[in-house]
């Protein structure tokens, strides 16, 4: 045996793909992957029967750990509210007579709203003092009911279960955590680009709602006017907006439909106004 | 969320810049090594060759390396889980990893005096199993080379049979 001194050539043991293409093809396909999956999901929630909702978030107000603030609701308000929004609801046309909401207000001082999985809809004591009259009032809850009407509470939901798929998938190889961020993040702006649909969804729904039960539909605006105000007043948009993208074509339309269906509006009672949260 | 991504891209370029960075320059001194040391052979046979003349002295040598990863190695890793296929980033880190580790053996059995080092054995530990956030994390890796380093004292054997 004879030893003869010579290397093996190098790049046997190693691939010599370029890092930056696996990247690029890697981030690509994460981004499709989510958006195709999100589609289904999107698909197979409109199959979902709403008791079959309700049954699923019985015991849990989504809605209260949302808002992260107290959600016991003085009785003589919540029934107010409640009354409101059954009321909003018996308008609606026999395909949504399935659906049960309940109402809830939160002691947060900024105004907005809520509809969460279940049926639930959280109101925050702030909106109560930022309309005012109970037309702009319903024009809220009848939105967020329009919300509950498309589903779209659990669409998000189920969007968001398919991204925790992602996240569980990548989570036992990954230490610090930003695969998952960065997944979760392109859901996340998937999921802001359709609000914008779902919004203005809800907001056609609304205006229905508000026109059968008051015969006018007066106050729509309220309190889209009142958020747009504060804004230019404080600089800087309240937190609403995030969510909820109040653009001027919105309140346009809005003002609109109040025009054409001019009327006259009613008060929210005083004892509920004066009522502070617990 | 406009601030994470910020951190992640500027986490990403630099676990790029520098990851490969290093990657280049350990090759360069890898294979310079190598060339210097190339006479030494590392062979995996448990039993010496025979030689006669001579008594020889045996002696255990070791070479190990800990090599860290990345963290845009690490990100492509995450996302590899996904969709499965080879490992590229991690193919290199290993390769590095190995053949330091080897080079060590052979510089330890140099100083020996070695003419051979026999039965020489490769082993690979991850090292941040139990230290990471989450369980089955690779962070960073150990390979272990070692084997028997033989090189040859000045004093006759006594053949009487």
């Amino acid at each position: 045996m004879k030893y003869v001194p010579s290397q093996p050539p190098e790049g046997i043991n190693v691939s010599n793909e370029h890092p930056l293409k696996s990247f690029l093809i890697l981030t690509s396909g994460t981004i499709a992957s989510i958006f195709i999956i999100s589609l289904f999901a999107d698909f197979i929630v409109g199959f979902i029967p709403v008791e079959y909702e309700r049954t699923l978030f019985k015991d849990k107000n989504i809605g209260a750990l949302m808002v992260g603030s107290n959600t016991d609701t003085p009785e003589e308000v919540r029934q107010y509210l409640q009354t409101l929004a059954d009321s909003l609801h018996a308008q609606s046309g026999n395909e949504y007579r399935d659906h049960q909401f309940k109402v809830s207000l939160s002691s947060m001082s900024q105004p907005n709203a809520f509809a969460a999985p279940g049926g639930y809809i959280v109101v925050t004591h702030g909106l109560l003092k930022s309309v005012s009259s109970e037309n702009g009032l319903a024009m809220v809850l009848a939105h967020e009911i329009g919300h509950h009407y498309e589903r779209h509470p659990l669409r998000g939901l189920g969007r968001g279960l398919v991204v925790a798929f992602f996240l569980s998938a990548i989570s036992g190889f990954d230490v610090g955590g930003y695969a998952d961020r960065f997944v979760e993040r392109t859901a996340f702006i998937g999921q802001l680009a359709y609000s914008r649909k779902q919004e203005t969804d809800s907001d056609h729904i609304a205006i229905d709602l508000l026109q059968k039960k008051y015969d006018h539909a007066n106050g729509a605006s309220e309190f889209f006017k009142y958020i747009k105000n504060s804004g230019e007043h404080n600089g800087e948009p309240p937190v609403f907006l995030s969510t909820h993208p109040s653009t001027q074509e919105r309140l346009d339309y809005l003002e609109e439909m109040e025009r054409r269906n001019y009327g006259e509006k009613k008060n929210i009672p005083k004892n509920i106004l004066d009522k502070p949260p617990l | 969320m406009l601030l994470d991504i910020i951190i992640l891209i500027s986490l990403l370029a630099l676990g790029y810049y520098f990851g490969q960075r290093a990657e280049k320059k350990h090759y360069k001194s890898i294979i310079e090594r190598e060339n210097q040391l190339i006479k030494l052979p590392l062979v995996a046979l448990k039993t010496p060759p025979p030689i006669k003349q001579y008594e020889v002295n045996a002696a255990l040598v070791t070479g190990s390396v800990v090599i860290s990863i990345d963290f845009f190695k690490k990100f492509i890793a995450s996302l590899k889980m996904l969709f499965g296929g080879r490992l590229t980033t991690y193919e290199s880190l290993l390769d590095r990893a190995r053949r330091e580790a080897l080079l060590r053996l052979r510089e330890q059995a140099k100083i020996r005096n070695a003419f051979v080092v026999l039965n020489t054995r490769i082993e690979t530990a991850s090292i941040s199993k139990s230290s990471g956030r989450r369980e089955g994390s690779i962070g960073s890796i150990e390979v272990v080379a070692y084997g028997t380093a033989i090189s040859m004292t000045n004093r006759r054997r006594n053949i009487t049979s």
